[in-house]
């Protein structure tokens, strides 16, 4: 019996590269050959199909748009492409935007790795950490002309995501249920914000300026600052912004 | 109620506080109807990893569930018989989720799952050797010591064997418990699909495993692929696996008992109608068995 460490190498050598690795290690197992060799074969498939099914079920708009079938092969080239590296299965497909980016038959979707990027962070918005909603009035209670050195802290449940492509919109389309037209714009391009929220996580087109804005105050930069960073958009609109942020629940604490 | 009591014969029995009724393993598709209806459940048992999350839905969820019932966390990503060092974030991660859920026991599964920083992220098998008993055993060590607390591990199925062993599966996993002074989770279905995999017979593993040992059991239902038993967790417990739990309540006891189904997952009626299955059979089950075991 090799050392364990030669034995669990062997074994994983077997399941992703198979070749040489496969005789090694049926040397050390029990039983005649063929039915060792069904076994490994049932763990190798066990392994790549734990590992796409954790990818499939992470990118369900990627599923809406390119069908089960082929995100199930893209799945499975990328379970034996990149290894996971955690023993946590929710934490493996991370980096599949950028395996799509190089995945030849997707060539013909270039927009597939940001909307990959986009459940990713959805995903990471979902499990992110709760914080209270504090009471807003310490707003009334300071002056107008003193609002600019206050700070304020985000909701850690939020993401946003600058893209060349129309993000939301394809977001939206693909969205169990959506009932309505299915045309997309691809050239225009969105930057999104995706915010966790009580009747579930948002994804919504951010307004020029809104993601500079954001920025710096999750900077924990004040609130002058952050205008003075999103005053180079004309169209910004403090008023309208920072209703919608306090509405919604992304700006959570005043300090 | 009497009944309710933890098993009163464990030698750590701290280690365990859940219910000795039928349980059912609780996954996502079941957590919402679980934390509105409150069905007629025992108690529920979760991957311990689909927790390791800061906060949101799912976390909130299973914290409501914990209010109206007893939790049993499950892990099946600590590699515990991994070559490699235990990760100390995976291990940091369970002790928060322990401290914020207050499980009434904590299992992790006796197997390996990763090797080099790559994780296979499935239930390997291990050679049955002097050094994988003591690098097992190491580790054991290294989560109760973490975590403050008595774990319980699990026989996993196989579908290989390695060779040559130094020791029987049954020998391999009792000295875990001996050396480690941790609980067991006897997988009634994972001893049968073993057996029948590598021709031993399962009464042979539970004569193997010391009465004093046994905190919870696992029942589940398997597949057979070109006369192979894969352990799927996709079909109701079958009659074999059912007799060799009545001979495992006749050796150890009345003990906590969950229904798992991890595949193909019905409607949660289908779980409660086969964890009542399992409640027919600890009920059955006479007190006296304590006291014979004892």
């Amino acid at each position: 019996m090799p050392s364990l460490h030669k034995l669990q190498a062997d074994f994983a050598g077997a399941v992703f590269s198979g070749g040489d690795h496969v005789d090694v290690l049926l040397a050390h197992c029990g039983g005649d050959r063929g039915r060792a060799a069904q076994g490994l074969e049932a763990y190798r498939r066990s392994v790549l199909a734990n590992l796409g099914v954790a990818v499939q079920a992470t990118y369900p708009v990627l599923e809406a748009i390119v069908g089960k079938e082929f995100l199930a092969a893209a799945a499975r080239r990328y379970a034996m492409e990149r290894p996971s590296t955690s023993g946590d299965l929710n934490a493996y497909g991370g980096d599949f935007d950028d395996f799509l980016a190089r995945y030849e038959p997707a060539a013909a979707l270039p927009y597939l790795p940001d909307v990959a990027r986009l459940e990713w962070l959805v995903q990471q918005v979902y499990g992110a950490k709760d914080v209270p909603a504090q009471d807003f009035g310490i707003l009334a209670a300071t002056p107008p002309d003193r609002w600019g050195e206050l700070r304020f802290r985000l909701d850690p449940a939020h993401a946003c995501l600058e893209s060349a492509w129309p993000l939301a919109r394809i977001w939206e389309v693909n969205q169990p249920g959506y009932a309505g037209d299915f045309e997309v714009e691809f050239d225009r391009p969105q930057t999104v914000l995706i915010h966790r929220r009580p009747g579930g996580t948002a994804v919504e087109a951010l307004n020029p300026g809104e993601l500079d804005f954001l920025r710096t105050l999750g900077a924990g930069q004040t609130l002058a600052a952050a205008v003075d960073a999103a005053a180079q958009f004309e169209t910004f609109e403090l008023q309208t912004c920072m209703q919608r942020c306090i509405a919604v629940g992304l700006l959570r604490q005043v300090y | 109620m009497v009944q309710d009591m933890p098993a009163p014969h464990l030698k750590n029995a701290s280690a365990v506080t859940l219910p000795v009724r039928a349980g059912i393993g609780l996954r996502a598709p079941h957590l919402r109807q679980v934390r509105e209806e409150s069905p007629p459940a025992a108690w529920f048992e979760v991957h311990s990893e689909n927790y390791f999350v800061a906060g949101g839905p799912a976390l909130a969820a299973l914290e409501a569930v914990r209010q109206r019932y007893p939790v049993s966390l499950h892990g099946v990503g600590m590699s515990l018989g991994g070559a490699d060092d235990l990760d100390p974030d995976h291990l940091r991660r369970l002790k928060a989720l322990a401290e914020r859920i207050q499980p009434a026991a904590i299992s992790e599964h006796l197997c390996w799952s990763a090797i080099g920083g790559r994780w296979l992220n499935d239930l390997l098998p291990l050679p049955y050797t002097r050094e994988a008993l003591a690098r097992v055993c190491k580790h054991v060590d290294q989560v109760q010591e973490a975590l403050g607390r008595t774990i319980l591990v699990e026989n996993v199925s196989s579908y290989l064997r390695f060779l040559p062993e130094d020791m029987p599966e049954w020998v391999f996993v009792a000295e875990v418990a001996r050396r480690t002074g941790c609980c067991l989770l006897l997988d009634v279905n994972n001893i049968h699909v073993s057996a029948c995999n590598h021709g031993f017979n399962g009464m042979d593993f539970l004569a193997g495993i010391p009465v004093d040992t046994v905190a919870e059991i696992h029942l589940a239902g398997y597949e057979e692929v070109d006369g192979l038993l894969v352990d799927t967790h996709s079909r109701p417990v079958y009659p074999p696996v059912w007799d060799l739990y009545q001979a495992a309540l006749e050796r150890f006891g009345r003990i906590p008992t969950l229904i798992e189904w991890d595949q193909d997952i019905p409607a949660l009626e289908v779980l409660l109608a086969e964890a009542a299955k399992a409640q027919g059979y600890l009920d059955a089950v006479r007190e006296q068995r304590h006291a014979l075991a004892a």
